[in-house]
């Protein structure tokens, strides 16, 4: 299993999703990057996200993982290519909210709301949708 | 409808899978998809389905089935080659 799985994202199809194992050579250098980031990341101007396999087979949730790629996608969308700020988090989970809810995935927006004020100190209101609503369109 | 919500999340994830094993390109990424199957099955099926719903998960590993015995012979092919 020391090849990532790759398939291109259903979000944004010009974006490959690489699925990275713990048998992969370089899941070890990959790891941090997960410890920093949860359970995956986009790789700057290289239109791709790279997701930790070992979540996925320590719990297969497919809910989770579409929050996670819905997400990274959402800064592909926006622009984001620098270091990570909050607010740049905050709309890439409202992004990841107009993605999933496109495409019905009601279990997805659940994992992303059931976090929401967690991860951002603010409850989750339709209205903040505003905010990136535009590049959604 | 009862069918359906009972199966609507095994039919997402199945989606997944699908798609993750058309992408695939070599043995080993086959073999991952293999035990993601094998957790999507331990999973979705168990007792909670009724008979309907059983029978219809039976269509979808039968499919699964299907797509990788399909995508597997190009592996084992071009290895011949």
């Amino acid at each position: 299993m020391s090849q990532p799985l790759s398939y291109n994202s259903e979000f944004l199809p010009e974006v490959t999703i690489a699925v990275v194992f713990g048998d992969n050579p370089q899941y070890e250098q990959l790891l941090p990057m997960f410890e920093e980031y949860g359970y995956g990341f986009m790789v700057p101007n290289k239109n791709l996200v790279i997701i930790d396999g070992e979540n996925i087979l320590d719990n297969f949730n497919v809910d989770v993982l579409k929050f996670i790629e819905a997400h990274e996608i959402s800064h592909v969308i926006l622009g984001h290519d620098g270091p990570r700020i909050s607010e740049d988090e905050l709309d890439a989970d409202l992004g990841a909210y107009i993605l999933l809810k496109e495409k019905g995935y009601t279990n997805s927006i659940k994992s992303l709301l059931k976090n929401f004020k967690e991860r951002h100190g603010i409850k989750f209101d339709e209205n903040l949708l505003k905010r990136v609503e535009k590049l959604f369109s | 409808m009862i069918i359906q919500f009972n199966l609507k999340n095994a039919f997402q994830d199945f989606e997944w899978i699908i798609r993750v094993l058309e992408s695939a390109k070599s043995k080993t990424q086959m073999d991952a998809v293999l035990k993601c199957f094998e957790l999507w099955e331990i999973k979705h099926i168990g007792n909670h389905l009724t008979i309907s719903e059983l029978s219809t998960m039976s269509r979808l590993k039968s499919n699964f089935w299907a797509t990788y015995k399909n995508k597997n012979n190009q592996f084992v092919a071009t290895s011949i080659i």
